[in-house]
């Protein structure tokens, strides 16, 4: 429960009406249902809402201007106000104290001060928690393994031996941390060396046998890292697959083996990366987009959703589609393509008149 | 801990220098700290890191011919040498000896010798598992499964009741063998059904208003030597098994539909979706991200490019491309038109006023 008072002054906003009123809840517009209930205008297309559930609440957008409302906040960002208002307002997930009986920690592994293990997790031998993690039930945590403090490791997820996880780090349910690399060769010529160097239709030599190569790598992790749901992160060949702080991969996401993804980075769910590839700082690589292995992506840099990158991209360069190309080409390509018809109609007609030049001069 | 002679021998390399040098490590050129390590060189462009890091031991392609270190080995695959090198110098996952008191083991369950079933690992009722099998934690294995001698299978994986997998197979953590088959019948036909016959598009009658279940009473049957990475699904057959073929290799968050078959000594990259009743024949190579629908077929040996969409039904020995994927020479015949278009336009332009100019002039 906080004031109006305080929350205005957390989310850097101007209040107008009661700083005194007590808020318990923070829902859409539709969703109001008393007084101690705000409401959360993040566009014009809710304020009628506002009305109807005689709304008594709201933060709004500074730029809608006041609104007929007893009290309201505005702000300059409201996406940015919505994540202050859940700071003060978040719902933390379940954990236990302490560690639980039915948890497996091997007798050297060592454990921080206020660290949570729920049940039926198993830290592996030699492994280091520090202070203030949670592991929230049935986490899989192999042997020499080292997380840094506070960080939230949620039900399901497998961290493998050897792998390197920073403070402050969330790694949503059911991901895998250091899975072992895609990483096979063949003995002989393979199928796809017989058609990459000319492309090639026919495929002329063959896969008869592969051969595995091993993974002897990590992970390492840096802080404030957040991965999605599922996602997979692989260990490098020899190296490191490296995560850079305050990236936040999203759910589905794979990472292959010796893969480098930079700082502050947003990599949106199912987009894949291929092994060995680099992404420079503050890169967002959009859902379902896919970067081959050993591409590099500059600083700044924007994969648009369902991109297939083909090329390395340079830095603060926006690329769109398969094969993924500027932004500007991109955009240039639709509207041409959506010409086409009206290029056939433009070529009959000239056809014609040709053809009618060709017979007028004939009679000439 | 090797010897410089022992391992060319192992890799089949030639040694240009002292055989009896010991190694400790294998290491990208860049990061040799001492007289121990050995530096692989996997192309001509990390040479200047030899220098660099006073490299004492390289093993390198033999187009190189000669290095300036003081020992090395020239082989003449070096992928391959890679391959060799991480069999003498692999670090197995860590697996507790034998069953760990706090897995739960049916008793009617069958467990071979020298077998590591680590914490949290379930075994259903009349369950087989195998000689020297390894389960790191937290595995799930259902009733009346068959699970064949050497197999890994990392923490998290659950396999379904009835599925049988083979010898020496690894699963990687988290991945889902033998759950149930997306499938699903309206009782009425549907929109696809209708958007199909008519190719309609636009506006759909809805139609889905009921949908009932078709439950899935086959398995999964995984033949030896196969690998599955982490977060992979591969779903039970709705009467019949969906089977993966000896040897065959696939990667992290791969989709494998109910009734699918895939061949011997495939390589499948991360993220394929391929659907039910999907037919991949022998040694098929699929690129990341690419789809194949239900019921379609692949031959023997064929390549499809990396976020390829299959439209039809693929021969053997084919490299395809693109969605709708088509073979390589006619996207690349496409991809050039796409390319031309704006000359295209400016040509018709031209030709217009052309036109027009021979049309006044003609009148006049």
């Amino acid at each position: 429960m906080k004031t109006l008072g305080q929350i205005a002054k957390y989310l850097d906003g101007e209040l107008r009406g009661n700083a005194d009123v007590a808020i318990t809840r923070v829902v859409h517009p539709a969703l109001v249902r008393g007084p101690e209930d705000l409401a959360l205008v993040l566009s014009r297309s809710v304020l009628e809402l506002l009305k109807q559930k005689q709304v008594a609440n709201a933060v709004v957008p500074a730029e809608l201007g006041p609104v007929d409302v007893p009290n309201f906040v505005l702000v300059p960002r409201p996406r940015l106000a919505l994540a202050r208002l859940l700071e003060l307002f978040e719902r933390p997930a379940y954990s236990i104290e302490g560690i639980h009986p039915s948890a497996v920690i091997d007798p050297t592994a060592k454990i921080g001060a206020n660290t949570s293990i729920g049940p039926h997790c198993w830290i592996g031998p030699n492994t280091e928690i520090g202070t203030g993690c949670r592991l929230i039930s049935n986490v899989s945590i192999g042997a020499e393994v080292k997380i840094g403090d506070q960080t939230l490791v949620h039900a399901g997820v497998f961290i493998g031996d050897r792998c390197e996880v920073g403070n402050y780090v969330i790694i949503q349910p059911n991901a895998t941390i250091g899975g072992d690399g895609f990483s096979f060769v063949t003995p002989e010529r393979g199928s796809v060396e017989s058609v990459r160097p000319n492309k090639k239709t026919e495929v002329t030599s063959f896969n008869h046998e592969i051969v595995r190569v091993n993974s002897i790598g990590n992970v390492v992790i840096e802080d404030y890292v957040e991965i999605g749901a599922g996602t997979c992160i692989d260990r490098g060949t020899l190296g490191e697959t490296r995560i850079g702080s305050g990236s936040k991969l999203d759910n589905l996401v794979q990472v292959g083996h010796n893969a480098n993804i930079g700082r502050n980075c947003l990599i949106v769910a199912m987009a894949g990366l291929g092994g060995s590839s680099k992404v420079g700082d503050r890169v967002v690589l959009g859902g379902q987009a896919g970067l081959p292995d050993h591409m590099v992506v500059g600083d700044d840099a924007v994969i648009w959703a369902q991109a297939g990158v083909v090329g390395n991209v340079p830095a603060k360069q926006a690329v769109a589609s398969t094969p993924a190309v500027p932004m500007r080409d991109f955009l240039e390509r639709e509207v041409q393509l959506r010409r086409l018809p009206a290029m056939q109609r433009q070529l009959k007609e000239l056809q014609k008149a040709v053809a009618d030049l060709q017979k007028e001069l004939g009679k000439g | 801990m090797r010897t410089l002679g022992e391992i060319a021998k192992y890799v089949d390399g030639k040694l240009q220098g002292d055989p009896a040098v010991v190694i400790t490590r294998i290491v990208h050129p860049a990061l040799v700290r001492g007289p121990e390590d050995l530096a692989l060189v996997l192309s001509g462009n990390v040479l200047d890191f030899l220098k660099q890091t006073q490299a004492a031991n390289a093993i390198a392609p033999e187009e190189l011919t000669a290095l300036d270190v003081p020992n090395y080995i020239l082989v003449s695959r070096p992928r391959l040498a890679l391959a060799r090198l991480l069999e003498l110098f692999e670090r197995p996952v860590y697996a507790g000896e034998g069953i760990h008191p706090t897995a739960a083991i049916d008793a009617t369950a069958k467990i071979g010798e020298k077998v590591s079933i680590g914490p949290h690992c379930w075994i259903g009722p009349n369950s087989t598992i195998g000689t020297g099998t390894r389960l790191i934690c937290n595995v799930s294995v259902g009733a009346e499964v068959e699970i064949g001698e050497k197999t890994l299978l990392h923490p998290g994986v659950s396999v379904g009741d009835r599925c049988k997998i083979g010898k020496r197979v690894i699963i990687q953590p988290n991945a889902c063998i033998g759950g149930d088959g997306f499938s699903f019948v309206t009782a009425e036909p549907g929109n696809i059904e209708a958007a199909r016959q008519k190719k309609q598009s636009g506006q759909m009658p809805s139609l889905n208003s009921e949908i009932v279940r078709i439950n899935s009473i086959g398995n999964v049957v995984i033949e030896d030597d196969v690998e599955i990475g982490a977060g992979t699904c591969i779903d039970r057959g709705t009467l019949g098994e969906t089977r993966i073929g000896r040897g065959t290799k696939i990667d992290n968050l791969v989709q494998i539909g109910h009734n699918v078959t895939v061949g011997q000594n495939c390589l499948i990259v991360a993220q394929v979706g391929m659907g039910g009743s999907a037919k991949v024949g022998e040694r098929v190579v699929m690129g990341g991200q690419a789809g194949l629908p239900d019921h379609m077929t692949i031959g023997d040996d064929s390549v499809i490019v990396a976020q390829a969409g299959i439209p039809g039904d693929v021969p053997p020995r084919q490299t395809i491309i693109g969605s709708p994927a088509m073979p390589v020479r006619e996207y690349l015949q496409q991809q050039m038109n796409f390319r031309r278009l704006p000359r295209f336009n400016q040509r018709l332009k031209e030709l217009e006023a052309k036109v027009a100019e021979l049309e006044k002039r003609l009148q006049s």
